[in-house]
């Protein structure tokens, strides 16, 4: 092995727990490749390496879950070349990834590649038809060894420049705004990003952030991997919602943000019956919704490089706004007539023996008035942020009448005088030990005196 | 620039008029940016909630200091009317039969701790009432304050004659007994009013004298103006005044006695000394609001005045959790503007929260000394602090004095201007010296920075505190800047000595 190979993999196994790599490939196995090389084959080709090669090297490999600029493959004898195996973010296990593309940038496609592994076992598989192999499979992390066991010919050596990543990314939130979670540590929510004949599954956070990297394409198109698949993560967050269930078309709004809606049961039973018949496609117009093919072929949204995304998952049936009003003393305002307008819709609503009403509106309400109580209230309609951002914290303390940023200030509150005596009077109302800091429990309060 | 503070006594350069009759109140704004924003709100398909509760802050306030009554009662003095005209700035009064356009008012009466909670209660409740109803111009409830007099808080005809006297029907002093002259004077009143002469102050006399005094004094710029109940909280539809005013009992005091203090002034003979220091808790204030965020008056959380001291419960409900220590006296002095945390009520406290109404008045006395170090010698001055601005002139030692000054913890003052300029006194943009200050500086200890806040008021503003002693043994021909030196100086205001300032320390 050559020093400078050498001391390459040292740094690697250093800085492997730190670096990382963005690695997707398609869950399905790719196509077969039309025509793969002759196994006997020893012929000049480039191997592509995110780094330089030294002279004399006629290709270039890139591996993923190497940092750049630190290693090549000596492609020119057949032989081990040593690699450290990256845990990328989106498999969760351990990965060495290949890349392997001729002296014209097209893909090699069928080339036998061997991996020692770590722990010591031998892996073989050929590039696909983007010239790719992913090898997984093996848990321990350490130094692996890759064999191109069909190229072995020196050549002259060429580094050209590694093309530049362009970022995709995209948020799932469900109607509430927070980050749709997959039930399970195991299970992900999978984004599909298209562009050519390219296509990658991405599975999204924990925050919901599905990030697809890429250098071949300016623009992607973005959808779920299925209406089942996502139906299967999100039926724990909607308990009513069968994980049966089909999505309709993803609704481009304003711009950057998209409504997935999820069929109501009625439209299930539809199409389980007669999903193509002209009669269910009528039944399913009076439904509101759209035909029963379309549910099936899911559309995709266009996302421009260094663009971001949300997309927001709905269930079909309009959702409800359902509030509570309490007066300066905390008490529900109680069987009390409510005038409503949602975008310039007027309505009558009651409150309840506990102060709530509820309405259902469109799913595409943005804004509203309340007038209640001699009081009237202006309303942002889907504009709460979630509880675990600060100012989903802050909104939820405006709503409940305690907190009235950039009002006259008290000294001796700390540095935000106005907040910290709003976090006291909720926890005087919760009865809760008064000191003003914004606690976990503190933040439950919140979250319990609000309602969501 | 610099200023030093003093315990001033008796020779500023205040009138006699002005220094028996100080301005007693204020009027200002109230910073309250977001409290008319939207509610932002979540849609849901489950048992999620939206809580929505008003967001009431009051964009101004006024004030009236308890000077303006007579001890312990709810009569309001004539001197009053400079008050009066500083809300009819802060919220201009409308007319006709219509709803109300500008902000609702609402009446807040407090008392300071002597007594008891019950009777506090009452006699805040009856000064509250006393202001509603001269707002409104309402003489049935001053008659009904005059019939049933509680304790202290007793209309006699001493105050018949002096409503005489400001209506301009005697000029004679208030004698107390129903003599000739008041006879006479009464004859007149009632003539004018279109009533028989008879001369005697009866029910329907007294109720004219009333709206005749409140013109009188619920002045602005010389015009009489009042309000409309549905100028008010509950819009004129409360019959109680439920939200329109209300009595605080003691419950919100601006400042509380430490142990000490309020052991020390339990003694016998020091009730008057007491008293004074607790002027600033006997106050009426009123909080003006926006009309989208005050709730109908059903849904106000205080009780009304006419449920007297059977209200205290309902006020209790909305203590703190440790109201009562919080109004309570604790190891030292505390002050509500200043993070002092001294009123028990939740509800009110959040809601006046940095109120400037809601500030101890005290009377302020600082020397100016200009860039030479040599007193400002009577010129003209504009100190403002806690949204209280005063204008006057310093006297011969460069000292201003203000009477119940609504002092913060802090100071700005301007001062000097070019003699031919004099009539734009009070417009801060032509003075030629400006400088702020600590107030309250004795309230630190030395460990806690009182010689510091002391340099810093006498100019020595250096970020090391060794320049600032070095530059005021230099400045000051002090063998040592000892921190009794320092507050020496800063307390009495003394001249920088004759020295040119670049000689050599003395060491």
């Amino acid at each position: 092995m050559p020093e400078a190979l050498r001391r390459t993999t040292r740094h690697d196994a250093k800085h492997r727990s730190v670096r990382s790599r963005q690695l997707t490939l398609p869950r399905d196995s790719p196509p077969p490749p039309s025509s793969p090389p002759a196994r006997s084959a020893c012929k000049p080709f480039a191997v592509r390496a995110n780094v330089p090669l030294v002279t004399g090297l006629q290709a270039r490999a890139q591996v993923w879950g190497r940092p750049r600029g630190r290693s090549g493959i000596d492609v020119n004898r057949r032989g081990y070349h040593r690699y450290s195996p990256a845990r990328t973010r989106e498999l969760g296990q351990p990965s060495i990834g290949i890349r392997l593309k001729d002296q014209n940038g097209k893909p090699v496609i069928g080339s036998r590649v061997r991996v020692k592994l770590p722990d010591g076992n031998t892996k073989e598989g050929k590039t696909n038809a983007d010239g790719e192999l992913l090898i997984t499979g093996f848990t321990d992390d350490g130094n692996a060894d890759v064999a191109l066991l069909d190229h072995c010919k020196p050549g002259k050596a060429e580094a050209p420049e590694w093309p530049e990543e362009k970022t995709f990314q995209v948020t799932v939130v469900d109607e509430m705004g927070n980050p749709v979670k997959p039930p399970t540590a195991d299970q992900k929510l999978w984004l599909r990003f298209r562009h050519g004949s390219d296509d990658h599954l991405v599975p999204a956070d924990d925050e919901g952030v599905a990030t697809y990297k890429t250098s071949k394409a300016d623009s992607v198109n973005v959808t779920f991997e299925s209406a089942e698949a996502l139906a299967q993560v999100m039926k724990p967050i909607w308990d009513e919602a069968p994980a049966s269930e089909f999505y309709s078309w993803v609704q481009p709004d304003e711009g950057t943000t998209a409504v997935v809606l999820l069929k109501g049961a009625q439209l299930q039973q539809l199409l389980s019956s007669a999903a193509s018949s002209a009669a269910d496609n009528s039944d399913e117009s009076t439904d509101g919704g759209v035909a029963p093919e379309q549910l099936r072929d899911f559309e995709s949204l266009s996302l421009a490089a260094g663009n971001s995304l949300q997309i927001s998952v709905q269930p079909h049936t309009n959702p409800k706004l359902r509030i509570r009003l309490l007066d300066l003393s905390g008490t529900p305002i109680r069987g009390t007539l409510c005038q409503l307008s949602i975008d310039g819709t007027d309505s009558e609503v009651w409150t309840d023996g506990t102060g709530i009403f509820e309405t259902e509106v469109p799913y595409t309400a943005k804004s509203g008035t309340i007038d209640a109580a001699g009081i009237h209230y202006e309303l942002a309609i889907g504009a709460l942020a979630a509880i675990s951002d600060s100012s989903g914290v802050d909104e939820r303390l405006k709503n409940l009448g305690l907190y009235a940023p950039g009002g006259a200030a008290l000294p001796g509150n700390g540095s935000d005088p106005e907040k910290m005596l709003a976090i006291e009077l909720i926890q005087a109302q919760q009865r809760m030990k008064i000191d003003g800091q914004l606690t976990d429990a503190t933040i439950q309060a919140i979250q319990n005196a609000y309602g969501c | 620039m610099h200023m030093g503070a003093s315990d001033m006594s008796d020779d500023a350069t205040k009138t006699d008029q002005e220094k028996s009759d100080p301005p007693a109140g204020m009027a200002a704004t109230i910073r309250n940016a977001d409290a008319r924003g939207p509610f932002s709100v979540a849609l849901t398909r489950t048992d999620q909630l939206n809580t929505l509760a008003p967001r009431l802050r009051p964009a101004a306030c006024w004030r009236l200091n308890d000077h303006r009554f007579d001890f312990d009662s709810s009569f309001v003095r004539p001197t009053a009317t400079r008050e009066f005209g500083l809300l009819a700035n802060a919220r201009p009064a409308e007319t006709g039969a219509g709803p109300a356009t500008g902000l609702l008012l609402s009446v807040f009466g407090h008392a300071d701790p002597t007594n008891s909670d019950e009777y506090n209660k009452i006699l805040s409740g009856r000064r509250a009432a006393s202001i509603y109803a001269l707002l409104v111009r309402d003489a049935d409830t001053w008659e009904k304050i005059y019939a049933n007099p509680y304790r202290g808080d007793v209309w006699t005809t001493k105050h018949l004659q002096l409503m005489l006297r400001q209506t301009g029907y005697t000029d004679a002093t208030e004698s107390g007994s129903f003599d000739a002259g008041t006879t006479k004077a009464t004859k007149a009143f009632q003539k004018a009013h279109g009533k028989t002469p008879s001369g005697s102050l009866d029910q329907p006399t007294r109720k004219d004298l009333y709206l005749a005094y409140m013109d009188a004094i619920c002045q602005q710029n010389g015009t009489p103006f009042g309000y409309r109940p549905q100028d008010f909280v509950s819009r004129g539809t409360s019959a109680d005044w439920k939200g329109d005013c209300q009595g605080c009992s003691e419950f919100n005091p601006v400042m509380v006695f430490s142990k000490i203090e309020a052991k020390l002034y339990a003694k016998s003979g020091m009730e008057g000394a007491r008293n004074s220091e607790n002027a600033s808790n006997r106050r009426v204030v009123i909080y003006m609001f926006h009309p989208e965020q005050v709730p109908t008056s059903a849904f106000w959380p205080c009780p009304t005045i006419k449920e007297h001291d059977q209200g205290i419960p309902i006020c209790h409900k909305q203590f703190w959790p440790d109201g009562e220590a919080r109004r309570a006296n604790q190891d030292s002095r505390r002050e509500h503007l200043n993070g002092g945390r001294t009123m028990a009520c939740s509800f009110y406290d959040s809601l006046v929260r940095g109120s400037p109404c809601e500030g101890v008045t005290k009377t302020l006395n600082i020397t100016l000394l200009n860039r030479d170090g040599k007193w400002a010698k009577n010129e003209p001055y504009r100190v403002e602090s806690n949204a209280d601005v005063r204008t006057g002139f310093t006297n011969e030692f460069g000292r201003l004095q203000e009477l119940e000054f609504n002092a913060g913890s802090m100071v700005t003052i301007e001062w000097g201007y070019p003699s031919d300029q004099a009539e734009k006194q009070g417009q801060p943009e032509f003075y030629d010296n400006f400088t702020e200050g600590y107030l309250n500086t004795s309230d630190a200890d030395a460990d806690s920075g009182r010689v510091e806040r002391e340099l810093y008021n006498l100019g020595y503003r250096d970020p090391s505190q060794s320049n600032n002693r070095d530059r005021y043994r230099t400045e000051y021909l002090a063998n040592e800047s000892t921190d009794d030196a320092i507050h020496e100086t800063h307390a009495t205001g003394s001249e920088k000595a004759s020295r040119d300032p670049d000689l050599t320390p003395i060491t």
